[in-house]
């Protein structure tokens, strides 16, 4: 099983190296300076996009993160990607239209059976083909197209009238969503789990003084993400050792694969249950109290790095902001 | 009818490469008769080997023919039915325990291959006498008996499918010496009475020689040694196959140095103390 989230990648590149609130801080900053670029589509706003985008790019190379891990980061959002940009097409009437005439399009018996045939040819090869997320956005360019190729034997037809800007804001939608996503996966492709639970819960420690036990939740997510290959391991066993008596999702009907899945629900909360327990024993026997205060291995400091980082930072967002009020 | 693997080969996908679990594997398993141990040292791939025996893995290169099913199957073939003739425990097997009482979890297997309830549960209860669990204890939840008790539920799950080829994946595992013997003579039982072929995972050494007829040894992924338990201890690469000899042979060197009492291959406490009661020193 592929787990994306949270995945370390060791490059001891000088964004590895900088202080986990500095990353912490600056993605937030970084975000709120992204969205607060109005969508539309004056120059000014296109070129503040292009510049974030720019600068997520130059962090990754200086993070040293592979393309293909970046790339493998944003698969996932393939679909919601394409689906914004095509509701763009439909939704956005203001500007210039593309085309002189609007563009007859046709949900046809011939139409339909060539898409049809399309994605069924896409799902059969796509495992054996290079470039799948490109061959994805090909797929989806010729559907539309088909729908206007082939009229034959008309069943609805309908009018498809892109304007220049319902493309450019759409995609103004895709690469902001591309933007977020690689900010936010180059925070987890250059700290660790252990550093990231410190930045978080050195950030939200204001919060102690309404009596929030910050310390308790920052634990909790480190046994969370601790935990999650481990529950995933074992859930791979037991659904094993039921497939073993007979259990088969694959083989078996929808009504009772419902019953079927208490056979694994049941094992696998009890197993969390005594994972639980033994760990909280371990934890205790290891001196853990609750609430009492803690020592930590590794110091965290600030050093010239991380102010400089979280000078570039702010500056960008105080940029952002100031173009926003007087624009 | 069987288990047979030809050529077969399987290659864990990881990130950045394809780990190689087990290699080039050529193995006849009989349908009837046979009491197998399969020994290694930890990672030489022995529990992938097993899970190909009842089709949850398949071979990424060659043929794996289970009871003249040939794995990986055609695409309709069906391989469900398999896991009925080629009954597999894993290692911990309790925690798959997960019906109200202990009978239903016994009977769970046999009504996942489509017998009635009376049969699922006639099966259930001639399994739970053969493991040894009493009548009283049938309607009780399987999650408030000792810890050696639902061991021996899970393994009466998986008897009470009534499979050919029983493999068990090291089923003594946290068990105490007690335990161990009584759940091993659970299987010698089965196998001597009903002469089905046992397929074992172990890293015991006195199990090895008490219990198995022939022995494979893993190493590295592929097969060193295939042969009778009799001629594994006297192979002239034992020492490269990383195991120890059973506690019979350990005592026996130990007696011929310190007294001088001549060795001699004996495999189970009987077999030693009659050849002891002979020596005359």
């Amino acid at each position: 099983m592929k787990i994306n989230i949270g995945q370390y990648i060791p490059t001891n590149s000088i964004i590895h190296k900088l202080d986990p609130r500095t990353k912490i801080i600056s993605l937030i900053l970084l975000l709120v300076a992204l969205f607060l670029i109005p969508v539309s589509t004056s120059s000014l706003n296109l070129i503040l996009l292009g510049t974030m985008f720019f600068i997520s790019i130059i962090l990754s190379m200086l993070a040293k993160v592979p393309i293909g891990k970046l790339i493998s980061s944003l698969k996932p959002l393939t679909f919601l990607l394409t689906f914004t940009f095509i509701i763009q097409m439909f939704t956005i009437k203001d500007g210039n239209p593309i085309f002189n005439n609007p563009l007859s399009m046709h949900l046809s018996l011939s139409s339909i059976a060539a898409i049809i045939l399309l994605i069924v040819l896409y799902n059969l090869f796509k495992r054996r083909l290079p470039f799948r997320t490109l061959l994805f956005f090909i797929l989806v360019f010729l559907i539309f197209y088909l729908q206007y190729l082939l009229p034959y034997v008309k069943i609805f037809t309908y009018e498809f009238n892109p304007t220049v800007d319902s493309v450019i804001r759409g995609s103004f939608l895709f690469f902001r969503i591309m933007t977020t996503i690689l900010l936010t996966s180059l925070l987890t492709f250059t700290t660790m789990t252990t550093d990231l639970n410190y930045g978080f819960e050195y950030i939200l420690s204001p919060l102690k003084i309404f009596k929030v036990r910050v310390e308790v939740f920052a634990m909790m997510l480190s046994l969370i993400l601790r935990y999650i290959p481990t529950l995933l391991f074992e859930t791979e066993k037991i659904i094993k050792a039921q497939a073993s008596r007979g259990l088969d999702f694959n083989e078996s009907k929808l009504k009772d694969k419902i019953m079927q899945i208490i056979a694994l629900l049941i094992p696998i909360f009890i197993i969390s249950i005594t994972r639980a327990e033994e760990l909280s024993d371990a934890m205790e026997a290891r001196g853990y109290v609750l609430g009492a205060k803690r020592t930590r291995i590794d110091e965290y400091r600030f050093r010239v790095g991380d102010f400089f980082g979280l000078f570039l930072s702010v500056g960008i967002m105080a940029t952002f902001i100031v173009l926003r009020i007087l624009v | 009818m069987g288990i047979k693997f030809k050529n077969v080969n399987h290659e864990y996908q990881s990130f950045s490469s394809n780990e190689e679990a087990i290699k080039d594997i050529n193995l006849n398993v009989n349908g009837t008769g046979e009491f197998i141990a399969i020994l290694g040292h930890t990672g030489a791939g022995k529990s992938t080997l097993v899970q190909h025996m009842n089709a949850l893995l398949y071979p990424t290169s060659g043929v794996v023919n289970v009871f003249g099913q040939d794995l990986p199957p055609r695409k309709k073939d069906k391989v469900n039915h398999l896991r009925q003739k080629v009954g597999l425990v894993f290692q911990f097997p309790e925690y798959q325990l997960f019906e109200n009482t202990i009978i239903e979890d016994i009977a769970f297997g046999p009504k996942n291959f489509k017998s009635t309830k009376d049969k699922a549960l006639d099966n259930a209860k001639k399994a739970a006498s053969a493991v040894g669990i009493d009548e009283s204890m049938y309607e009780q939840s399987p999650f408030r008996i000792s810890g050696g008790q639902m061991r021996r539920v899970a393994v009466a799950g998986i008897l009470a499918m009534d499979p050919s080829i029983l493999v068990l994946d090291e089923p003594t595992r946290g068990l105490d010496p007690k335990g161990r013997d009584e759940v091993m003579d659970i299987f010698k039982t089965i196998h001597e009475t009903e002469n089905k072929t046992i397929v074992l995972i172990t890293h015991d050494m006195d199990i090895v020689s008490r219990y198995a007829k022939r022995v494979v040894v893993l190493k590295d992924g592929e097969i060193v040694f295939d042969g009778l338990k009799e001629d594994l201890f006297t192979h002239p690469d034992f020492n490269t196959f990383n195991l120890e000899v059973p506690t019979t042979f350990k005592l026996l060197k130990a007696l011929e140095e310190k007294l001088g009492i001549p060795f001699k291959e004996t495999y189970t406490r009987e077999e030693l103390t009659n050849y002891l009661k002979g020596v005359k020193l």
